[in-house]
């Protein structure tokens, strides 16, 4: 049974983590479809045939030229309806996360999000993936049909094997959507969430905060006086930091 | 205005975790539950854009066991205006089954504003808000860090990899907060005080099976030794690979 691995284009080019989902999704077993949405042909699409998938499909509507999430939700969505899929793998990226709950929720089922581990299991899907900020692994079976599942990105390392892909470029009409994306802005250097990783980012509002801060405080002035010298405290500024 | 928070109860991020004696779940004694901390960030938006709008209602729906009720109460001492709390004593490991009676109940009435955190930080699904915006044919931007609203139109801003994706939305519309939208504010003893008086209305629920089925619930794998690549220049190459491939920080 055919995999569906959707690609992941950014301004008309595809992104690396795309050859991760096609890596991730050959754990299922072959063929490996590889499915992306793009305004004209996606550049380094081709490429993909080198990571193992058997056949690319560009979907191509104007609407493609940005990520526009109802439009390439109602796209795969239909894209998998015909296709009769064992699984439909995305990459649990910030754009994947977004659209693979759209797609799943047009065929009915839910996701398996954000997984670090996959293995096809009689006719379901075994996967692992992390819980309670990654305190604990949980294994689910997947058995929806078809399994829709986001791989963690940075993972599934890339393996190449190289494979003479042939490819089909499929128009397809979208509805217009009512939610669009503007522009890409860049962020604030040191600003993204998105590069902190998700485990620590939750030290705030904890009532212990302020009482490590005092501690690290206390540490940093043992350390930074000379012997003898009496430590000052003060606790006001320490908590603040 | 009127918006729709939905929240869930959640173990405290400082938990220990604890693996039942099933081998599938999470030993719940001694374990202090809060309100999911990204759910937070909905609520607060709730109230700033009530308080903005001048009048309107924040209404707080829960899906959980009966002891959701004091996570709603949270809220309410937030400043919401009333809760519903769809009490269900198993909530099944398929967030489409809990898409499908949250949007039940959304489906009653029309709101303006849905909210819904970006994801509960127990489980990790951040997908149950897109999935009641699609059941209930609602526009839906996850994510958000930052918003605005003028009239029946929105624009957003959300995080992605490299850069922020700026999206422009229509009401009434299906909306998940992310961390940086806003400071929650924390509940004034007024407040406590006043929400014990907020009504709550329990509605029993009954929720499918789903399709996905936990086999087991274990502990991260032990953390390896540090270990040492090499001295000198000639480890650099080493290091720099093992850094890209096994650590995957470079």
């Amino acid at each position: 049974v055919t995999t569906l691995a959707v690609l992941e284009p950014r301004d008309g080019a595809l992104r690396k983590i795309s050859f991760e989902v096609v890596t991730g999704a050959q754990r299922l077993g072959q063929p490996v479809e590889a499915v992306v949405c793009g305004a004209g042909t996606v550049q380094g699409v081709e490429q993909v045939g080198k990571f193992g998938a058997d056949k690319i499909v560009t979907l191509t509507n104007p609407a493609f030229a940005k990520y526009a999430p109802e439009a390439y939700a109602q796209a795969l969505a239909e894209r998998a309806k015909q296709g009769g899929y064992r699984a439909i793998v995305f990459a649990a990226s910030a754009t994947g996360k977004d659209l693979a709950p759209r797609v799943a929720a047009k065929l009915g089922v839910a996701v398996a999000a954000d997984l670090t581990d996959l293995a096809a299991a009689g006719g379901g899907v075994v996967v692992t993936r992390p819980v309670y900020a990654g305190k604990a692994l949980l294994t689910v079976k997947v058995e929806s049909q078809p399994a829709v599942l986001s791989l963690r990105p940075n993972v599934f390392t890339p393996v190449e094997r190289p494979k003479a892909a042939t490819s089909e470029v499929v128009a397809v009409s979208v509805p217009a959507g009512r939610v669009t994306v503007r522009e890409i802005k860049a962020a604030p250097p040191g600003t993204l969430a998105a590069s902190r990783s998700p485990q620590t980012s939750r030290c705030w509002r904890s009532w212990r905060a302020p009482l490590a801060a005092g501690r690290r405080w206390v540490r940093r002035a043992r350390w930074s006086m000379p012997d003898g010298v009496p430590t000052p405290i003060k606790w006001g500024r320490s908590a603040r930091r | 205005m009127k918006i729709a928070v939905c929240i869930k109860r959640v173990p405290d991020s400082e938990t220990r975790v604890k693996i039942a004696t099933d081998g599938k779940s999470l030993d719940e004694a001694g374990v202090k539950f809060v309100l999911n901390p990204y759910d937070e960030f909905a609520v607060e938006e709730a109230l700033r854009r009530k308080e903005q709008a001048g009048s309107g209602e924040v209404v707080v729906v829960c899906l959980g066991p009966a002891a959701a009720q004091e996570t709603i109460r949270t809220a309410l001492a937030m400043g919401a205006d009333r809760g519903v709390l769809l009490q269900a004593d198993k909530i099944p490991p398929d967030p489409f089954e809990s898409a499908k009676v949250i949007a039940a109940e959304l489906i009653g009435s029309t709101w303006d504003l849905v909210l819904f955190g970006r994801m509960a930080i127990d489980d990790y699904h951040h997908q149950v808000g897109p999935l009641v915006a699609e059941l209930v044919d609602l526009p839906c931007v996850s994510a958000v860090s930052h918003l605005e609203i003028a009239g029946t139109t929105g624009v957003a801003e959300r995080e992605i990899e490299g850069g922020i994706e700026v999206v422009d939305f229509s009401l009434p519309a299906v909306l998940t907060t992310d961390k940086g939208l806003n400071e929650p504010r924390y509940p004034a003893l007024k407040g406590i005080m006043a929400a014990k008086k907020k009504p709550l209305e329990v509605k029993p629920t009954a929720l499918g099976a789903g399709s996905l089925e936990v086999l087991a619930l274990s502990p991260p794998p032990q953390r390896k030794d540090g270990r040492v690549v090499g001295e000198g220049p000639a480890a650099v190459g080493e290091l720099v690979r093992l850094l890209r491939e096994e650590a995957k920080v470079l």
